[in-house]
């Protein structure tokens, strides 16, 4: 099922003197089984977007249709538990969160609140744990002994284990050195055509973004500026200032003179173009 | 939660937020101090009165005011409730066991109330009209004259501030961590009251535990940058003390006076 904005708009401290704008008339539709990155600047909206999607925030107007449920500024958040089964949300930094005594009984919380069994939420917490590519041996250890990188894969299987249909990750790579950050996407990649997610990633990295998305949000300062593919926002937007690795690299051959037929999302793209075009016409 | 009042500041530019933050704390002190000369309806209603026109003055709308003071009236209702079941003297209404309702029991209570809503407003119109750090600021200069006993009022100075300026932080951090936890399923709206203290835990040792970081982080941050505990030093903010500031105590002195002359002697 489809999620849809209409026309939503959210404030912080709504009716007081220090209202703030979250963002300001959403409208877009998000098809099922893609996968959506949001960019902006800082405060542009991207956090405060994210946070409706599992009614944790309730818009202040417009009305929001996701995973069956109908959100408008009327809903009481108390009806929402249900939607928090299905929408997974992997916040920023989600190392910070973690509490229980032991890896295994962290990443069983989430199970254990919606009702599961003790015996088949641990057995599916296991499972998880090496999903996300961890060691079993790991799973009676305490979070606190563990690396920065081992706690957020801890933390992701929180999140994993209780299957989700819409998978919404914000910043997931954040702080992890090249080779962490790799993998992580492998592995979001992989989950998201296995599990035939609907994922939505918040991401200041333009080169994951071009990679992996089918769509793009782009906001600035609470306002949607463009929603379309990759290549659509990275062809001529001079207002975007960061942009993939190989675009950059595409635009200073273009400007010594070559042209290719569109514009590569990824350097592999940008080096098979660039073999055809070369192997292709006549070398002098 | 995001409606509380007590404890915030709202930047403005009304009489009431330019006046020196060292006079301001000291009046708020004496005021409170000579509400207890309040003792009949009169004096009550003339201070809460006060109040009201100081809450005009600083340009806060009233209803906003009461809005974000809900919580801590109906505290106070409570408290006063129980007051009335345990006070006696004069007639007796109602009793039962050692409960019971009396003319003055009600009579003290109602007193009760006002008084505590008379302090709750003028201590919210401080924090509402004065940034936390000049309050902390005036806190050490007016505990100044201690520092010839050996009193490091510089660092008490330092700790009040720092702990007003992570107050949000702090809050901002636990805003954080109990969405990540909700999404995770905990309900913090649990109808047993065992769950909901159960609840705390996944919002406490998180948070206990970045807070222990921040504090590493930030004395860290401080040393290298050659922070000397007792050096002397100047203040960002300098306070000036204007006409207006000695008006406001010539303002309380009448009050004062006014207070002595109406209360039942
Ligand atoms: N709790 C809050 N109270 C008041 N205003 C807020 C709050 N959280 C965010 N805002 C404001 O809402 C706007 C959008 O913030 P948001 O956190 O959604 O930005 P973001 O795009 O996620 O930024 P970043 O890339 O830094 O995470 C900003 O102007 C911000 O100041
Ligand atoms: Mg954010």
């Amino acid at each position: 099922m489809d999620i849809k904005f209409n026309h939503v708009s959210y404030y912080y401290n709504a009716n007081t003197p220090l209202q703030t704008v979250g963002f300001k008339d959403l409208d877009f539709t998000i098809k099922e089984h893609s996968f959506t990155s949001i960019i902006g600047q800082t405060g542009s909206g991207k956090s405060t977007l994210i946070q409706h999607l599992n009614g944790l925030l309730i818009p202040s107007q417009g009305e929001i249709n996701i995973a069956g449920f109908k959100i408008t500024p009327q809903t009481k958040r108390k009806s929402l538990s249900k939607l928090r089964s299905q929408v997974g949300i992997v916040f920023q930094f989600p190392e910070n969160q973690l509490y229980e005594s032991t890896v295994l009984k962290d990443i069983a919380v989430g199970p254990l609140n919606f009702g599961v069994p003790l015996a088949k939420a641990q057995k599916q917490a296991l499972a998880t744990l090496k999903l996300v590519g961890l060691d079993s041996d790991l799973a009676q250890r305490s979070p606190t002994e563990l690396s920065g990188g081992q706690m957020r894969r801890v933390a992701i299987a929180g999140i994993l284990v209780m299957k989700p249909k819409i998978l919404v990750l914000d910043e997931p790579t954040a702080g992890l050195d090249p080779y962490a950050h790799e993998e992580m996407m492998e592995l979001f990649w992989r989950l998201h055509q296995k599990w035939h997610l609907t994922t939505i990633m918040v991401s200041h990295s333009m080169d994951d973004v071009a990679q992996y998305s089918d769509q793009v949000i782009w906001l600035d300062q609470g306002r949607l500026i463009q929603m379309a593919s990759p290549r659509e926002i990275f062809t001529n937007n001079q207002q975007l200032l960061m942009k993939p690795q190989s675009v950059i690299f595409y635009q200073k051959l273009q400007d010594k003179g070559l042209q290719l037929p569109q514009i590569p999302l990824t350097i592999a793209e940008l080096v098979t173009e660039l073999k055809k075009k070369i192997l292709g016409t006549t070398i002098e | 939660m995001s409606k509380v009042l007590i404890g915030r500041y709202l930047p403005g530019d009304s009489v009431i937020h330019r006046l020196d933050p060292r006079g301001k704390l000291v009046f708020t002190i004496l005021f409170i101090i000579i509400v207890f000369w309040a003792n009949n309806l009169i004096t009550y209603g003339l201070l809460l009165f006060f109040t009201f026109w100081l809450i005009h003055m600083s340009k806060i709308s009233l209803a906003y005011f009461f809005a974000g003071m809900k919580s801590f009236i109906y505290l106070a209702l409570f408290v006063v409730i129980i007051q009335i079941f345990f006070s006696d003297g004069g007639i007796t209404y109602w009793h039962w066991g050692i409960l019971r309702v009396t003319q003055m029991g009600l009579i003290n209570a109602f007193y009760m109330f006002l008084r505590l809503l008379i302090n709750l407003n003028i201590s919210t119109i401080l924090t509402l009209t004065t940034s936390p750090l000049l309050i902390a600021d005036s806190i050490e200069s007016l505990l100044k004259p201690l520092s010839y006993f050996g009193v490091p009022v510089q660092i008490i100075g330092l700790i009040i501030s720092i702990a007003l300026r992570f107050i949000p932080t702090i809050a901002d951090a636990a805003q954080k961590i109990v969405n990540a936890q909700m999404a995770r399923g905990v309900d913090f709206n649990a109808s047993s009251l065992k769950k909901r203290i159960m609840n705390i835990i996944p919002i406490l040792v998180p948070l206990l535990e970045s807070n222990f970081k921040m504090a590493d982080e930030l004395s860290e941050a401080m040393e290298s940058r050659g922070y000397i505990p007792l050096a002397k030093r100047t203040h960002f903010h300098v306070m000036h003390w204007h006409w207006q500031d000695s008006t406001a105590f010539g303002i309380l002195g009448l009050l004062a006076v006014l207070l002595i002359i109406l209360r039942q002697s």
